[in-house]
């Protein structure tokens, strides 16, 4: 008994130190220097960017507006923070973190109707544990609120850093740069274009989704920026337009009179799949036709503000 | 409960802690208690069919054992109960489907027979089957019945090995639970590091690929072969990891009990040939269907052509087993035709040796690894479609979640094969099972702080708990 005992607790002890050593490097790596790969646009989204536009959102947003036409065009720094496979309470989370730094001039949020629904489940939310207790408040606090068992296991660094030292290690022995300097993503064009997918079913919106949505609304006009809520285009075809968790957006929209624009359904783009990667994502090309979109509705948006 | 949740790493102790210090005598009560529980966390009123599958095999094994006149009629009552549970709960909307659909393609008038809304029991493959195996070997009179209900009720679903296996034979099983059993900490410590091990398989390597296979394999029309390639050779460590991960933590903690499992897993992409490999890869149902049906369709011992009916029949009842899809049964079915060319080809070359044995190695498990493709594919048609692309359209590799979610499970791939070709070599070199505990102790903590750092803890429930 007295060798399982021994044997047990020097296991457990050399792990704890192995924890709190490797723990105190990693969170000071985080604090000190930019995070590679794929978690550097997140990485200068929570730490370093100021631009006048602040695009957040998912992947659709990553692959979808290329912030150099909006630059171009409206002659106001952007930055692209779509972040992919991401949702509602992470979207909140990066407008706070902006916003715990600086004031952006415009905020456009994107991402698809069927966030709203509540088939669609919360997002990578797990990507921000490294920077859990590195001093970003709303972090925090969303780690704060999750289950008792996560917040058990993020006492131990070694669980908040998993997969991503390994992400770190690689990418610095690799380094690729895939991702543009204002976060842009350039999706490639497909050797074959994809066709339209038919939708059978749209949910309703989740009530904590709205919530969200509404806090976010909230947080962006007190400090007097411009929020743009749109939906990109796709190639999906849904049983009923508007969809009904689109429409509750677009309510909530109006009625604290932000912009919405409902581009899923934009008959231009559902007439041309060259323009898309797949069924949800515009590829370069398609990029670049809807960031000049988006360009004249922020033009006109601006000019109001200036107004 | 899942083995990789964190309600188990807080009952595992819990369990370990009461049962050594409860005297012998009120062991197997305990035990049957925490098996309830541990089953009953995920459904609660299911438990009421492994209690009656006890109670049904318990009696019937009872009176084949003691009423010579009618032992049978008792074993054809058994196995029809239990076997129509099964049939009903896995195969009834798979049956039925098929059945629509044939009279669909005959012609026939479209009939309203209502598709079954019941959830499939967790495990329920495996517990019926052991407590099949168990009447039938009474039956063979291989071991005396089981006179103490509570004893035969632990065996049925003994924790460790309850929803996934390994599937365990009563004559192995049954009589450790009439044993008394003595603290070893030299096997405590033994089944702690089969466990680790284990969870390195399932949380580092399976849960590390699942994503990347996930991604491919559910949007086949957007991927090009090399993509396919690459996913395929991932599930076959998927599946392996997975099943032999769950298997190994299963028997580490019954070791930490004092129970010894049977083994499962015996390094089998190591496999010198497919009919090696069914001697390595999920044992205890390989030989659980060798001794129950192979065996008793006559095996080997009657004419080659019966022999490779034998063969074909077994594999294709095997892949059955598996699952309510056409898939399996065509899985079952590629196993079963090379088990066949195996014997053939044995027989026409007997003992010389044709390739080298790295060859005969690799050469396995790329066969393995095709017939994985259609375990793993949504749909036969959907297989077809990969296996086309994989010979034919050799485009961009799609990266998933970033260059690190592919080198990060080949790094980890490569530790578990060095571990694999050690172990089949008998290489002496341990570190984890050091006897100098300065060497095996920070071995030990270094595995689990690789495991803590690699491991993707939403990898979800074992892909065998659906079978």
């Amino acid at each position: 008994m007295r060798k399982v005992i021994f044997f047990i607790l020097s296991t457990i002890l050399l792990v704890v130190m192995a924890d709190v050593i490797l723990g105190y490097w990693s969170i000071s790596y985080v604090k000190n220097h930019h995070l590679p790969g794929r978690y550097q646009p997140l990485d200068k989204l929570i730490k370093d960017v100021d631009t006048d536009i602040l695009l957040i959102g998912n992947s659709l947003i990553q692959n979808g507006l290329n912030p150099q036409i909006l630059e171009d065009s409206l002659g106001m720094t952007c930055y692209n923070g779509g972040i992919a496979g991401q949702g509602l309470d992470f979207f909140e989370t990066m407008v706070d973190c902006a916003l715990q730094r600086y004031t952006p001039r415009i905020v456009v949020l994107a991402f698809r109707p069927e966030e709203m629904g509540e088939n669609v489940g919360a997002g990578l939310y797990e990507v921000l544990r490294p920077y859990y207790h590195t001093g970003y408040g709303s972090i925090d606090e969303h780690f704060d609120n999750v289950s008792p068992s996560e917040r058990f296991l993020l006492k131990s660094s070694l669980y908040r850093f998993n997969i991503v030292w390994a992400r770190i290690l690689i990418y610095s022995l690799f380094d690729r740069t895939e991702y543009t300097s204002n976060g842009f993503y350039e999706s490639k064009v497909p050797s074959v274009f994809p066709v339209i997918r038919t939708i059978d079913k749209v949910d309703t919106a989740v009530k904590w989704k709205m919530d969200c949505m509404e806090r976010i609304i909230q947080k962006c006009q007190k400090r007097g920026i411009k929020l743009c809520v749109c939906f990109p285009p796709s190639l999906l075809k849904f049983p009923c337009t508007p969809v009904p968790c689109a429409a509750a957006v677009e309510n909530l929209c109006k009625r604290y009179g932000v912009s919405c624009f409902m581009d899923y359904v934009n008959q231009d783009f559902l007439d041309a799949p060259e323009l898309f990667s797949d069924n949800a994502h515009l590829n370069i090309n398609g990029a670049n036709v809807y960031s000049r979109l988006m360009a004249s509705r922020l033009l006109r948006l601006t000019v109001n503000v200036e107004r | 409960m899942l083995f990789n949740s964190l309600p188990f790493l807080l009952f595992f102790p819990v369990i370990c802690l009461l049962y050594w210090l409860t005297p012998d005598r009120y062991r197997n009560g305990l035990l049957l208690i925490a098996s309830y529980y541990f089953y009953m966390s995920w459904e609660p009123a299911y438990a009421l069919l492994i209690l009656f599958t006890s109670v049904s095999t318990w009696y019937c094994g009872i009176k084949i054992g003691n009423d010579e006149a009618h032992r049978s009629l008792y074993i054809k009552l058994c196995l029809a109960i239990n076997l129509l549970i099964l049939f009903f709960f896995k195969y009834y909307n798979f049956a039925l489907d098929s059945l629509l659909s044939a009279f669909s393609f005959m012609g026939v008038v479209k009939l309203d027979i209502p598709y079954s809304s019941f959830l499939l029991p967790v495990g329920i493959s495996f517990y019926t089957f052991q407590s099949i195996g168990y009447t039938i070997d009474v039956y063979r009179k291989e071991i005396k019945p089981e006179k103490n209900f509570l004893t035969y009720a632990l065996f049925v679903s003994f924790f460790p090995q309850l929803v996934a296996g390994p599937i365990e034979r009563a004559k192995n099983l049954l009589p450790q639970f009439h044993q008394k059993h003595f603290f070893d900490g030299e096997g405590f410590i033994d089944g702690l590091k089969m466990m680790i091990w284990g969870y390195f398989m399932k949380l580092c390597i399976a849960g590390n690929v699942a994503p990347y296979v996930d991604a491919v394999y559910n949007n086949v029309p957007n991927h090009h072969g090399t993509s396919l390639i690459l996913a395929s050779f991932f599930f076959s460590f998927q599946i392996f990891c997975d099943f032999g991960g769950y298997s190994l933590i299963a028997i580490g903690t019954a070791r930490c009990l004092g129970y010894k499992l049977m083994q499962n897993f015996n390094h089998p992409y190591l496999s010198l040939s497919v009919k090696d490999f069914w001697h390595r890869w999920h044992i205890s149902l390989s030989s659980w269907f060798g001794s129950y049906v192979y065996i008793s369709l006559g095996g080997s011992r009657c004419s080659r052509w019966k022999h490779c009916r034998n063969l074909m029949v077994t594999m294709l009842a095997s892949g059955v087993w598996h699952g309510a899809n056409w898939t399996f049964v065509f899985w079952g079915g590629i196993h079963g035709a090379f088990l066949v060319v195996n014997t053939l080809y044995s027989r026409l070359v007997g003992g010389r040796k044709l390739l080298p044995r790295f060859l005969e190695i690799v050469a396995t498990w790329l066969v393995v690894t095709f017939a994985w493709i259609f375990f793993r594919a949504n749909s036969l048609t959907e297989a077809f479609a990969i296996v086309g692309k994989i010979l034919t359209d050799h485009g961009d590799l799609y990266e998933g979640e970033g260059v690190p979610s592919i080198v990060l499970p080949l790094l980890m791939i490569m530790i578990l094969m060095v571990k694999e070709i050690k172990d089949e070599l008998n290489i002496r070199l341990a570190l984890v099972h050091h006897r100098n505990p300065w060497i095996s102790i920070p071995a030990t903590a270094l595995l689990v702080v690789i495991i803590l750092l690699c491991a993707e803890f939403n990898s979800g429930k074992f892909i065998y708990f659906q079978f």
